[in-house]
């Protein structure tokens, strides 16, 4: 009886060991460069995902030099975003697909990929969504406890994640990264506020600020190449806030 | 190119498989995967005569990639598999995974219950294909005891997989 006990105990940690075994092994193609790849490791590019990109566009830090009519009006504006029940942007976006959660990340040798971001707050929970105008009909959601990817409505992906809250906490005004602090140029023309931040000469991001309406109206980032060429990565076409944005978007 | 650069670049592509894959199980997205790959490289790069003076340098090599791995995941952790003691049918769907995802997250999730030091030893014998001794020299423990952590590991996971009658 102990023998035959021992027996199936060895057949299940064989079971056990067959389960963790890989028999689907990714292809390796990675290769140890020389000299190694200048990589972008700011917190921009680490973070990854479209949503953190934005977080950090839209949250754009005010200097205490600039006139105090822009500052107000950039203070409302992102007071607006970072206070909105619901944010629609619809943007353009340089990536490549890959296996991330948000299927297209950032980089430079990537091609133009359109996509709408969805953020709802309520009741403490947040929920992303963003919908990729590829070719697949692509969209990722976060809906407080569940990461889901969709391929033209069908669900291929589903897992528990926390996204959402690590999202909202990049748009509170408390957790400006510092190196965005370093640069900023503010020019005024009639309605419009610009203001430009560079991270060490690597990226660049532009924010265009209406008089009028205090609001923030288009975000774009730019990267500076090896070359010295700049290489556009993100640009919004709109932004809307506090728009009705149906709960069926987020799939519970 | 430097002898000893190009030395370190033999070490390096000679484990790169194993490397690599260990990398991706834990890791998942590739470029994330990629990123600590590259940055093990450039901190060996950094300081090539201390690499040089060490002795084990392949258990270094692993040693290195797990911690930079379980840093990696400390600050840029998307999704997190609940560390609680067992199984149920919402988080461990499916036994029979039919491409990487899929297994990917099955083995996240049985590895989830176990304490660092078993898990990490079932990723280096079945991700790195390491021998007990390798492990143990990776490990820095004695032979018996990486054993050990990989026997209560696969234990520990039948025992919760007998309980969902999974096994």
């Amino acid at each position: 009886m102990a023998m035959q006990n021992n027996v199936q105990e060895s057949h299940d940690l064989e079971k056990v060991a067959e389960l963790l075994t890989p028999k689907h092994p990714r292809r390796c193609d990675f290769s140890f460069s020389i000299p190694p790849k200048k990589r972008f490791t700011g917190k921009i590019w680490t973070i990854s995902g479209v949503a953190a990109m934005f977080a950090i566009i839209l949250t754009i830090a005010i200097k205490s030099v600039m006139p105090v009519s822009a500052v107000e009006v950039i203070d409302s504006a992102i007071t607006a975003l970072t206070d909105a029940e619901s944010i629609k942007v619809e943007f353009a976006w340089r990536g490549i697909m890959g296996d991330s959660e948000a299927i297209y990340t950032p980089d430079p040798s990537g091609n133009m990929v359109d996509g709408t971001l969805y953020i709802v707050r309520k009741n403490g929970t947040v929920k992303t969504r963003i919908d990729w105008h590829d070719a697949e009909k692509n969209s990722i959601i976060f809906n407080g406890k569940e990461y889901i990817h969709l391929r033209n409505n069908e669900i291929i992906d589903k897992h528990p994640s926390s996204f959402g809250e690590d999202l909202m906490n990049l748009f509170s005004k408390d957790t400006l990264p510092k190196y965005l602090k370093d640069k900023s140029i503010l020019s005024s023309n009639g309605n419009i506020i610009l203001i430009e931040k560079t991270n060490k000469g690597e990226i660049t991001v532009l924010g265009e600020f209406r008089k009028d309406s205090k609001r923030l109206t288009k975000a774009s980032a730019s990267v500076s190449l090896p070359n010295g060429s700049d290489l556009e990565i993100l640009e919004t076409k709109s932004i809307e806030t506090n728009i009705n944005i149906p709960e069926s978007l987020f799939i519970e | 190119m430097a002898k000893t650069t190009q030395l370190i670049l033999e070490i390096l592509n000679a484990e790169k498989e194993r490397l690599f894959q260990y990398a991706s199980y834990r890791l998942h997205d590739i470029r994330d995967v990629e990123d600590v790959l590259q940055n093990i490289y450039v901190k060996i790069l950094d300081n090539p005569q201390r690499f040089n003076k060490i002795e084990n340098k392949r258990a270094y090599l692993y040693r290195t990639l797990s911690n930079e791995c379980t840093d990696y995941l400390r600050s840029h952790v998307k999704t997190r598999f609940i560390d609680d003691e067992s199984f149920d049918e919402s988080n461990l769907e499916t036994l029979q995974p039919e491409n990487f995802e899929e297994e990917f997250t099955m083995i996240n999730r049985l590895l989830a219950i176990l304490p660092q030091e078993q898990s990490d030893t079932i990723r280096l014998r079945h991700h790195s294909n390491l021998s007990f001794q390798e492990i143990a020299d990776v490990m820095d423990v004695p032979l018996p005891t990486a054993k050990a952590r990989y026997r209560y590991g696969l234990e520990k996971i039948r025992n919760g997989l007998k309980k969902m009658n999974l096994i």
